[in-house]
C-alpha cells in the first residue's frame, strides 16, 4: 500500500425528491491499493454515496476526483469505463445463464456473427486463475451457492477491467466459511494492486481485513481512521449514537400476563444461513418490548412470523395462549392483533386506493361492519380517525399515494392503533417521517400500552427503541444476544456493542426474556 | 378404428400435417422471441392478418413477388414497433395493448380490403402471386418420404429452417444472449451499461418479422388470396405452443406439430362420422395439461428442498448449521 | 384546485385527447379513401341520431357490451387480466339454447328466467376453471383461458351440430326458440327488448356490490395491492374465486339476453368477440361499474355510426374497431401526457405556495 490517493469524493450532497437529505457535505478519500471500509448504521448514507460513485444517482453538489482528474459519472457505463466496478447486494446475474455467459454479457467475444463460446470460457478461466477465484465457467448461476454467485459478480467487475471495486455489504448473505474465503480473496486482490471499498456494519470483519475506515452518521462523514489505530469500542462509539436525546415522557408500566410467546423459533431452512435461530421471548400486557438491532439481523422475518404473514417452520408462537400455526390473519386480527408494518406501501397500504379505503381495510372484514357495509358507521369512523391522528388531507377520497410519507404513516397508524388492541407489533413505526408525526405516533402507542396492550416494538432507530421501550432485547445475526428488563437502565455504548456483535449475554440472562409464567388472557 | 388408422397413415395426411403446421411454427417462434425478452406478445394474431393482407395487396398492385414479400415483412416489423410504442414507450398494460392492437388489425384488414379490393370478405378479385412450391431434388424420388416431404411451399421449408435459425440466434449469438438476459433479469443488462429497452425493441421487431412469415404463408402459400380473419386463432395457438415448448425452439416445433396433427386429424375424421370438433379439442387440452404439469413439478421440487432441510435439522440438531 | 380535482381534470384531458387523436385519425383516413368524405363523416357522427330506430340500434348494440364490460370490471379490478370471458359468453349461449329448446312445459317468462339462470351457472363454472388452475398450479391465466376458449368453441360446435341442430331448417342452426319466451321488443324495428332493464338492474347491483359489500371492497383491495389485502385479513383465494364466479354469472346472463333478444335460433360458429370488447369497455370505464353504461353506449355509438356510414357511403364500417382500439390504447397508456400532468402539478403547487403559507403538501 502507498499513500497515493486514487479516489476522492469531496463535499458530496444528495437530496432526494421527497426532501430527504441522504448525503450532506460528505468527503471520502481512498488510497490506491487499500481496502477501505465505509461504515455506518442503516440510513447513514453509505448506499447513496456509492450509488453516486457508480453513476446510478447524480449528486446535487460536490466533486469526484479519480487518479487526479475530475470526473463526471453520469451512468454505470461511464463508471465501468473509468474502471469502477460494483458488486451489488442483490446480484446482477441472470440465473439461467452460465457463469461464462454472465461474465461476458454486454461485451461478448465473437467469431463472425457467432458468439465465441470457447473464448468466453477461456477468458473466464484465465481471469479466474489470475485472481485466484476459481469458478466453473459452464455451471448455471442458479445452481451455484451464494458465495459462488458473489465470486462471479466480482469476476464480472474484474473482467470489465475494474481497478476500484465497491462491495455493498458482501457478507450479509454469506455463511461464515464463505465469509472467510471472501476475505482471503479480497486480500489477494489488494495485493495485486486493486483498491476495494467495503461497506459493512460488522466491526470484526472490518478489523480483520480493512486498512482504513470512513465512518458515516446521519448523512455526514464523521471521520477517517486507520484501522490499526482504533479499538472496536471506539468505532462502535463513533458509529452508534444519538445526535440528541429526545426524551419521551411516560408512566412506569403496569405489566400483566404474557400475551404473546415465541418459543424456539428458527426460520430460513433451505437458505445458506438461518435468518432466525432459536429465538424465544414473551411480551406481557401493558409493556413495550423493544427489539434493537441493525437491520437485517432477523427482525423482518420475526415480525412476519408473529403477524402470520409467513408460515412457522420450526418452533411455536402462542398468541393469548393459543398457537398461531393454524390461524388465518383474519382470525388473528379478530383476536385483536394489530401490526404497523415497516414498509408502508408493501403491506401497510394500497397507494392506488383512497385514504378512506385504507383506513377501513381491517374493519371491513369484521362482523360489526359487514358483510353489507355499514357506510354511515364506516364514514364516521374514518372522519374520527383522520381528526384524531391529524392526517392532513384535503379529502378522504384522495388516493393514499398522494400523501406525504408522514401522513401515509399516520393513516397506517390510525387504522392499527384504534379500536381494541391486545397485541401490537410496531415495526419501524417512525421510519422516514417528520418529527411531529413520529411524536404523535409514539404518544398513541404509549396510550395503548397504558390501557394494557402488549407491544412489540422493532426499530433500528436508537432513540425510538431506547426511549419508548420498557424492556429491551437485542438481535444480532438471527439470535437474541441480550435482554434488559429495564430499558431505561441501558447504556447506549453497551447497547452498541451488543448490536454490532461484540458482546453476547449468557444463556441465563437471555432466558429472562421468556418470563416463565402461566399465560393468561389479559383484560383489554 | 382400423379405418381411422388407415386414413391417418396416408402420405397425403402427413403432407397435410406439415402444411398445417407451417404457420403455427412461425407464430410459435414469434411468441418465443418476444417471451424470451420478457414480453407476452399476443399481437401475433393481428400481425399475421396485417402482413397476409399487405403481401396480397402489394403483389396484386406491383406484380412483384419479392417486393410484396419485403413489404409484408416490413409490415410485420412495424407491427412489432407499434406494440413497442404503446407498451415500452407509453407504458400501456401489455395484455391490453395486445388486445387493442389485435382489434386494430382485425378491423383494419377488412377496412383496407374494402378500400383496395372492393370486397369485405376476401381478395379473390385481385390476382395475387403465390410463393412457389419446391420439389426436393433427391428426396422426391424416395417412395413414401418423397411424397410427404417434397412438393411443399417454399415457406414450409423456411419454417423448419427457421427453427434452427432461431435456436442459433437465441443460443449462439450475442444478440440472443442479451435477449434472454433482458427477459429474465433486465437489471443485469443495465448493470453492464446496456440499454434494456433497446434490446426489447429489437426482440419485438424480430417477433413481428417471424409472425409476418406466418402471415405471408397464409395468403400467398396456403391460399392465394386474403380472407377476412384468416389467421383464425393461429397467433394465439403460437403463444400456447411456445409455452408448451418451454421457450425452446425445438419444443415449440414439437408443440406446433401436435397442433398440426390434431388439425389434420380433425379434417380427416370429419369425413368419417367422428365428431371432428372433439378431436380439435385435444391439442388445447394437452397444452393446459402441459402447463399444469410443468407448474406442479416446479412447485413440488421447491417444497421437497425445504422439507429436506427441515428434516436434516430435526435429525441431527444443528447439522445443517456451521 | 385540490389535488383530487387536478387528477380528475387530467383524466378528462387525457380521455379527450385520446378521443381526439383517434377521431382525427379516422377523419384523415376517410378523407383519403372516400369519394364523398363529407357524407361519410356526416353519417358516422350524425347517423345514429337521425331516427329513433337508428338510435335504437345504438342501444341494441350496447347491451352485450354492457354485460361483458361489467364482467371484465370484476376481474380486472382484481388485477387478473384474462380472456376467458369470450368462451364463457359463447358457452353460456349454448347452454341457454339447450334449456330454451328442451321443450320444458314452462310459461314463457319462466323459461326465459330458467335459461338465463342456466347460462349464468354455465359461464360461472367456465370462469372458475382458469382461476382454479392458477391458484392450484400457478398456471398462466391468459394462456389457460385462451386454450379453454377454443375447447369451448369446439365443444359448443359439437353440441350444435349433433344435438341442437334442426335438420329441417335450411341453414345449420338450432331448433327455433319458443316465441313466447323471447323478451318483449321496446322500440319497433330494433331488437331493443326488456332485457335492457335487466342490464341496468345489474349495473346498479354491481355498483352496490363494489362499494357497499365486503366482497366487493375486497376485490378492489386485492387489485390495488394484494399484499396489503392479505395483511388486512383478506383471503386472496376466496376473493379471486368470488370475483371470477360473479364475472361468469354476469356474462352468462348477458349472453342469454343477447341470444334471445336478437336471434330466433342459435347458430354461432365462431367466438362472438364480446369478451374482447368487454375489456375495452371496462378500461374505458376505469373498471368502475357505474361508468360501464356510458362506455358501452359510447363504443356502440361509434360502431353504429360506422355501420350507418358504410351504408350511406363508400367507407367500410370496420373503421370503428380501429378507432376504438386506438382510443383505448391512449387512454390506458400510463405515460401518455405524463409530462403535461407533471407540469400541471408543479404549476399548481407553486401557486399554492405563493397563495398560502404553511399548508402541508
Amino acid at each position: 500500500m502507498n499513500d497515493t490517493v486514487l479516489l476522492s469524493m469531496e463535499h458530496i450532497t444528495k437530496i432526494y425528491g421527497n426532501g430527504i437529505v441522504a448525503n450532506e457535505d460528505v468527503d471520502l478519500s481512498v488510497r490506491k491499493g487499500e481496502i477501505h471500509a465505509l461504515m455506518g448504521e442503516n440510513g447513514a448514507g453509505k448506499s447513496t454515496l456509492m450509488k453516486i460513485l457508480f453513476g446510478i444517482e447524480r449528486p446535487d453538489g460536490g466533486e469526484i476526483w479519480l487518479d487526479g482528474k475530475k470526473v463526471e459519472i453520469a451512468s454505470p457505463t461511464v463508471a465501468l469505463g473509468l474502471g469502477i466496478g460494483m458488486v451489488h447486494q442483490h446480484f446482477m446475474l441472470v440465473p439461467s445463464l452460465t457463469v461464462a455467459e454472465n461474465l461476458i454479457l454486454g461485451s461478448e467475444p465473437v467469431k463472425g456473427v457467432v458468439m465465441d463460446h470457447a473464448k468466453a470460457i477461456r477468458s473466464t478461466r484465465e481471469i479466474a486463475e489470475r485472481y485466484n477465484l476459481p469458478v466453473d465457467p459452464r455451471a448455471k448461476v442458479k445452481d451455484l451457492p451464494v458465495g459462488m454467485k458473489q465470486r462471479v459478480e466480482i469476476l464480472k467487475a474484474l473482467y470489465r477491467g475494474a481497478g476500484l471495486l465497491i462491495l455493498d455489504e458482501p457478507t450479509a448473505v454469506l455463511a461464515p466459511q464463505e465469509t472467510e474465503q471472501l476475505f482471503r480473496q479480497l486480500k489477494s486482490l489488494r495485493d495485486q494492486g486493486h483498491t476495494i471499498i467495503f461497506i459493512s456494519h460488522k466491526l470484526r470483519e472490518i478489523k480483520e481485513i480493512c486498512d482504513r475506515i470512513t465512518i458515516m452518521r446521519s448523512g455526514r462523514s464523521v471521520g477517517v481512521y486507520d484501522v490499526a489505530g482504533v479499538t472496536l469500542k471506539e468505532i462502535s462509539r463513533l458509529m452508534v449514537g444519538r445526535d440528541f436525546v429526545d426524551k419521551i415522557e411516560k408512566r412506569p408500566p403496569s405489566r400483566g400476563g404474557a400475551v404473546l410467546e415465541a418459543k424456539h423459533l428458527s426460520y430460513g431452512f433451505g437458505q445458506p444461513r438461518l435468518s432466525l435461530r432459536d429465538v424465544s421471548f414473551a411480551v406481557r400486557s401493558g409493556e413495550i418490548l423493544g427489539i434493537a438491532g441493525v437491520e437485517g439481523n432477523g427482525q423482518r422475518e420475526l415480525v412476519e412470523l408473529v403477524s402470520g404473514l409467513r408460515p412457522i417452520e420450526e418452533g411455536e408462537i402462542l398468541f393469548r395462549g393459543k398457537s398461531i400455526r393454524k390461524e388465518s390473519i383474519l382470525r388473528l386480527r379478530e383476536r385483536q392483533m394489530a401490526h404497523i408494518p415497516q414498509d408502508r406501501l408493501l403491506y401497510g397500504g394500497a397507494a392506488k386506493s383512497t385514504i378512506r379505503d385504507n383506513l377501513i381495510a381491517d374493519r371491513v372484514q369484521k362482523r360489526e361492519y359487514g358483510p353489507l357495509l355499514r357506510m354511515g358507521r364506516l364514514d364516521r369512523l374514518c372522519g374520527e380517525l383522520i381528526r384524531e391522528f391529524g392526517v392532513k388531507c384535503e379529502d378522504s377520497r384522495n388516493t393514499l399515494g398522494m400523501l406525504s410519507g408522514g401522513n401515509m404513516q399516520k393513516v397506517v397508524a390510525a387504522r392499527e392503533l384504534s379500536g381494541d388492541v391486545a397485541f401490537l407489533i410496531a415495526d419501524q413505526p417512525s421510519r422516514g417521517i417528520d418529527v411531529g408525526a413520529a411524536k404523535a405516533i409514539h404518544q398513541k402507542i404509549l396510550a395503548l400500552r397504558d390501557r394494557g396492550t402488549a407491544v412489540l416494538l422493532v426499530s433500528a432507530d436508537l432513540n425510538e427503541v431506547m426511549e419508548l421501550s420498557d424492556s429491551l432485547m437485542v438481535m444480532y445475526d438471527g439470535e437474541v444476544v441480550a435482554w434488559f428488563p429495564d430499558a431505561s437502565k441501558v447504556e447506549e455504548q453497551e447497547l452498541g456493542s451488543y448490536m454490532l456483535g461484540l458482546k453476547k449475554q449468557s444463556e441465563e440472562e437471555i432466558r429472562g426474556a421468556c418470563h416463565v409464567q402461566p399465560a393468561t388472557e389479559p383484560a383489554v | 378404428m382400423k379405418d381411422i388408422i388407415g386414413a391417418i397413415f396416408t402420405t397425403h395426411f402427413l403432407f397435410t400435417v406439415l402444411r398445417l403446421t407451417t404457420p403455427l411454427i412461425f407464430a410459435a417462434l414469434s411468441a418465443l422471441i418476444a417471451r424470451a425478452a420478457g414480453i407476452r406478445n399476443i399481437t401475433i394474431e393481428g400481425t399475421m392478418l396485417m402482413t397476409a393482407l399487405t403481401g396480397v395487396l402489394v403483389s396484386a398492385y406491383t406484380r412483384s413477388l419479392p417486393f410484396a414479400v419485403a413489404c409484408a415483412l416490413l409490415a410485420g416489423v412495424l407491427m412489432g414497433f407499434l406494440l413497442a410504442y404503446f407498451h415500452l414507450k407509453l407504458d400501456t398494460d401489455i395484455l391490453l395493448s395486445g388486445i387493442a392492437i389485435n382489434m386494430v388489425a382485425n378491423g383494419g384488414t377488412v377496412f383496407l380490403l374494402y378500400v383496395f379490393a372492393g370486397d369485405k370478405g376476401s381478395s379473390e378479385r385481385l390476382t395475387s402471386q403465390v410463393l412457389p412450391t419446391v420439389e426436393l431434388p433427391l428426396i422426391r424420388d424416395i417412395p413414401v418420404l418423397g411424397e410427404v416431404l417434397s412438393g411443399h411451399n417454399v415457406l414450409t421449408y423456411v419454417a423448419f429452417g427457421s427453427v434452427f435459425l432461431v435456436w442459433f440466434l437465441m443460443f449462439k449469438t450475442p444478440v440472443g444472449l442479451r435477449i434472454r438476459a433482458v427477459g429474465e433479469y433486465p437489471e443485469a443488462i443495465e448493470s453492464v451499461g446496456k440499454n434494456a429497452t433497446a434490446i426489447k425493441l429489437f426482440a419485438l421487431a424480430l417477433s413481428g418479422f417471424f409472425a409476418a412469415l406466418g402471415g405471408i404463408f397464409l395468403s400467398m402459400g396456403y391460399m392465394n388470396f386474403f380472407v377476412k380473419n384468416m389467421a383464425a386463432g393461429r397467433g394465439f395457438i403460437g403463444v400456447a405452443a411456445d409455452y408448451m415448448g418451454g421457450g425452446n425452439p425445438f419444443g415449440a416445433l414439437a408443440a406446433s406439430l401436435l397442433f398440426g396433427i390434431a388439425d389434420a386429424c380433425a379434417n380427416t375424421m370429419q369425413t368419417m362420422s367422428i365428431p371432428a370438433e372433439l378431436v380439435l379439442c385435444i391439442p388445447y387440452a394437452v397444452t393446459i395439461l402441459g402447463l399444469v404439469f410443468y407448474a406442479a413439478e416446479t412447485k413440488r421440487l421447491r417444497c421437497r428442498q425445504k422439507k429436506k432441510a427441515l428434516q436434516s435439522l430435526r435429525a441431527g440438531g444443528e447439522a445443517g448449521e456451521p | 384546485m385540490s389535488n383530487r380535482q387536478l387528477n380528475l381534470l387530467f383524466k378528462v384531458i387525457k380521455t379527450m385527447m385520446s378521443v381526439f387523436i383517434a377521431l382525427t385519425m379516422a377523419f384523415v383516413v376517410i378523407l383519403l379513401v372516400s369519394e364523398q368524405p363529407w357524407a361519410a363523416i356526416k353519417g358516422f357522427i350524425g347517423g345514429p341520431f337521425t331516427s329513433l330506430r337508428r338510435f335504437g340500434l345504438v342501444l341494441e348494440n350496447a347491451l352485450p357490451l354492457l354485460f361483458t364490460g361489467l364482467g371484465c370490471c370484476l376481474i380486472f379490478s382484481m388485477g387478473c387480466g384474462q380472456i376467458i370471458t369470450e368462451g364463457a359468453f359463447y358457452f353460456a349461449a349454448v347452454i341457454s339454447t339447450m334449456v330454451a329448446i328442451s321443450g320444458l312445459p314452462l310459461p314463457g317468462p319462466v323459461l326465459f328466467a330458467a335459461a338465463c339462470l342456466a347460462a349464468a351457472l354455465a359461464a360461472a363454472v367456465v370462469c372458475l376453471v382458469p382461476m382454479v388452475f392458477y391458484i392450484r398450479w400457478e398456471a398462466n391465466l391468459f394462456v389457460v383461458g385462451m386454450m379453454l376458449n377454443y375447447i369451448l368453441l369446439n365443444l359448443g360446435t359439437y353440441l350444435l351440430n349433433y344435438h341442437l341442430i334442426d335438420p329441417s331448417f335450411g341453414y345449420p342452426a338450432s331448433y327455433l326458440f319458443p316465441p313466447e319466451m323471447k323478451p318483449t321488443v321496446l322500440i319497433r324495428g330494433t331488437y331493443v327488448t326488456t332485457a335492457v332493464f335487466l342490464g341496468l338492474a345489474l349495473v346498479v347491483l354491481l355498483y352496490l356490490f363494489f362499494y357497499r359489500t365486503r366482497w366487493g371492497y375486497n376485490i378492489r383491495l386485492v387489485g390495488s395491492n394484494p399484499n396489503f389485502a392479505r395483511y388486512s385479513g383478506v383471503s386472496l383465494t376466496a376473493t379471486y374465486l368470488i370475483g371470477q364466479l360473479l364475472c361468469g354469472a354476469v356474462i352468462g346472463v348477458g349472453s342469454a339476453c343477447e341470444l334471445f333478444s336478437r336471434y330466433d335460433r342459435f347458430n354461432w360458429y365462431a367466438l362472438p368477440g364480446y369478451g374482447w370488447d368487454g375489456i375495452l369497455i371496462a378500461t374505458l370505464a376505469s373498471f368502475r361499474p357505474q361508468f360501464v353504461p356510458l362506455a358501452a353506449l359510447f363504443l356502440s355509438y361509434i360502431r353504429t355510426g360506422a355501420d350507418l356510414m358504410s351504408r350511406q357511403s363508400d367507407v367500410a364500417a370496420e373503421l370503428a374497431p380501429v378507432v376504438q382500439s386506438f382510443m383505448v390504447l391512449f387512454i390506458a397508456a400510463n405515460a401518455f401526457l405524463k409530462g403535461t400532468q407533471q407540469k400541471l402539478r408543479v404549476k399548481q403547487s407553486r401557486q399554492r405556495k405563493r397563495a398560502g403559507k404553511g399548508e402541508e403538501g
